[in-house]
């Protein structure tokens, strides 16, 4: 599958650049203390946040922090063949490596004994649904008012287009947020998630083959990618909190 | 005028001001932990982000709680809080508490069996939270606010200076606040 | 005020003597309903449904598979319920409890019984290869009444599907083949001898008993469903079946004008 055209133009149309279509709202649930609903291509996402409440059970505690249990759960019906409902092994490590990336922003010392539970749904999955995930899950637990150094952020580039001839790889385009296509057939994948006021990377794991320039290169674009995400996300929480603001002025 | 301010944005340098309620400081500089209104409050010179959202519930001593009898003790009640009064939100992390006999009330308690009773629900004073949540149930306002008969578990009414039940006429006596059965839930 | 359910009680119970409920409704009234179908893209069908604050996120997935032995040239339904922990601070995560199996199964009954699926036509050949139609329901925000909020959005996304044939080879995608007027599903609290339709989150926790009761357009019964530890007399049961029927006309027009309005937008 042909993925990028001689001028660099991708299948749906995109620079090697650009983003996919993203919309973000906060505070859209009722039950949660802080929430987030997130379109990013085709993917749709809603994240919930509970507590810090006391965790349970009681061995699960720690005397000195909160515990941050992030938990990344897909819809049945939001992949192509119908997936079975619960966790498998595939959303566990994405949970685990999930916690760990917001568990570093979130000044959990404030909260001995109490656990902060995160939840991701995806409803409907289309490439890069972990970035979408902890990108809507920073923003819902800024909604629920959890103290944090800075609202994290996450984004993926990768590399498609490359070929094999003779068992070398050949060209290829190192470029921003891979879409379905590119995820499936392209040649190496970097979701990375930071903290955008220190660019200090939470998480990066990386699928493929990648030369360590080109390592660089979609280090580079994932960063910036960040970047261009974390104002969209500030947006939405102040599109949610500028009517209180101005009835406090 | 009060800017509206996110998580890690900067507010100010700690030289020139303390670091208050929903900030953090960090190699000088402090941030905004949370969304909200940052403003200084000029007396004590400190930085302030007055939340928009919810907050996370921290217990404070002080603060008056609800909470259900566990376990009453030769000198003391174990009890779970359930709620801080006036907060939305669950409290964030230890809820086991204790009250001593000599904080039940201002008049001399022999044994707590005496005026409590396992499952009663009270509202109480926080007076301790390290190293552990101690309550105190002195003052009308403070006591049993909602309890079940020992025997038939069938609601208690006020009758006098006692709790009788309605069912099979059992009286008890308790250590009730003054709003025992007339308690209005939409302010709790 | 969701923490103390014994003081909630008296107080649910005082407010229900005096006729009233915590957010002013009527006895028989329903909370405001929103209809959203086709609003997941990878799956054949989709809708959320909000009622009030509760809201219920349902898809369906098409695959092709054998038949049961006992009808060789049928289709088959299979619901599932998830209570995600995303939904309520008091749902775990793990594999499903009573309480999700009870859900699914209800809307199940609810759907199937109405025979609103033509299973007939989902035979692709008999004894060997037929179509299976997965219904799952994912709870995103509890409020109470799940039961009814489930079963519209369940019904919102069959009577949306489209049967992915392509997919399988087996010619052009076709809309779901669906039969008559969807059954609506309408529950009702008791407590202290007050019977609310449309429970709220603080009223099921209170509630004694509970009644689902699925009706047709001709207000002909599909499917009931009795939950929790208190008991109805047969002169509530009746009640609640007849408000039932009437809450479920006005629910059934606004399914349906949900499900025309994609019809439209898709020719």
């Amino acid at each position: 599958m042909k993925l990028i055209d001689e001028e660099g133009r991708r299948l749906d149309g995109r620079r090697f650049d650009e983003l996919r279509k993203i919309k973000i709202e906060a505070g859209v649930l009722h039950r949660a203390e802080g929430s987030c609903y997130l379109e990013w291509g085709g993917n749709k996402v809603v994240a919930a946040v509970y507590g810090p409440r006391e965790a349970v059970p009681r061995h699960t505690q720690d005397p000195v922090k909160a515990v941050v249990n992030a938990r990344y759960n897909m819809a049945a019906f939001s992949v192509d063949d119908r997936k079975k409902p619960g966790p498998d092994r595939r959303s566990r490590e994405i949970s685990k490596v999930t916690s760990e990336a917001l568990e570093r922003v979130i000044i959990t010392d404030l909260f001995p004994r109490a656990s902060i539970d995160v939840n991701i749904e995806i409803l409907d999955a289309e490439a890069g649904t972990r970035c979408a995930g902890l990108t809507a899950a920073a923003v819902a637990l800024a909604d629920a008012g959890i103290p944090m150094r800075d609202i994290p952020v996450a984004c993926a580039a990768g590399k498609i287009g490359a070929e094999v001839v003779d068992g070398e790889v050949k060209g290829g385009y190192v470029v921003l947020d891979l879409g379905k296509d590119e995820d499936n057939y392209g040649n190496a994948d970097l979701p990375i998630a930071i903290a955008p006021r220190t660019d200090e990377i939470l998480l990066l794991q990386m699928d493929g083959h990648l030369t360590y320039e080109e390592f660089e290169q979609a280090l580079d674009l994932a960063m910036k990618g960040c970047h261009i995400v974390s104002k969209l996300q500030r947006e939405a929480l102040l599109n949610k909190y500028r009517p209180d603001l101005e009835e406090n002025l | 005028m009060k800017k509206m301010v996110l998580p890690g944005d900067e507010l100010s340098t700690s030289e020139e001001l303390l670091p208050g309620d929903g900030t953090y400081e960090e190699d000088g500089i402090i941030r905004a932990a949370r969304i909200g209104l940052f403003h200084v409050d000029k007396k004590t010179r400190t930085a302030i982000v007055e939340p928009v959202t919810t907050v996370p519930t921290i217990l404070k001593k002080g603060d008056d709680v609800i909470a259900r009898v566990d376990s009453v003790r030769s000198s003391m009640v174990t009890a779970t809080l359930l709620h801080v009064i006036g907060k939305e939100r669950p409290i964030s992390g230890e809820t086991n508490a204790t009250i001593h006999v000599s904080e039940i009330s201002t008049k001399y308690i022999n044994d707590p069996i005496e005026v409590f009773s396992l499952g009663d629900i009270v509202r109480a004073k926080v007076i301790q939270v390290k190293p552990s949540i101690q309550l105190s149930t002195k003052g009308n306002h403070f006591g049993v606010i909602k309890a079940l008969c020992s025997r038939c578990r069938y609601p208690l009414k006020k009758k006098g200076s006692m709790l009788e039940c309605s069912r099979c006429g059992n009286k008890e006596n308790r250590k009730v606040a003054d709003d025992y059965g007339k308690i209005d839930i939409t302010i709790l | 005020m969701s923490i103390i359910p014994t003081l909630k009680k008296d107080y649910i119970y005082k407010l229900a003597k005096q006729g009233k409920r915590i957010d002013g409704r009527g006895f028989n009234e329903y909370r405001p309903i929103t209809i959203e179908p086709g609003i997941i893209r990878k799956a054949e069908g989709s809708a959320r449904v909000k009622i009030g604050n509760t809201q219920v996120v349902a898809g369906v997935k098409m695959d092709v598979g054998e038949p049961y032995p006992d009808t060789p040239d049928s289709g088959v339904i299979t619901t599932s319920a998830e209570l995600i922990p995303l939904a309520s601070p008091d749902f775990e995560a793990g594999p499903p409890q009573e309480d999700a199996i009870e859900l699914a199964r209800v809307v199940d009954r609810g759907i199937r019984e109405a025979e609103v699926v033509k299973l007939e036509e989902l035979c692709i050949e008999p004894g060997e290869k037929i179509w299976i139609v997965f219904i799952d329901i994912h709870v995103i925000d509890y409020d109470g009444n799940l039961f009814d909020c489930a079963s519209l959005a369940s019904l919102a996304a069959l009577y949306t599907a489209i049967v992915p044939a392509e997919k399988f080879d087996l010619g052009e995608n076709y809309p779901l083949p669906m039969r008559g007027e969807p059954p609506i599903s309408c529950t009702a609290a008791k407590f202290n001898n007050a019977l609310v339709f449309d429970p709220l989150l603080d009223e099921e926790e209170v509630a004694e008993a509970r009644l689902t009761v699925a009706t047709d357009a001709k207000g002909d019964l599909h499917a009931m469903q009795k939950g929790l530890s208190g008991g109805f007399t047969v002169d509530e049961v009746k009640k609640i079946i007849k408000g039932a029927i009437v809450n479920g006309r006005e629910i059934r027009k606004k399914l349906q004008e949900s499900i025309e309005k994609v019809k439209q937008n898709d020719t």
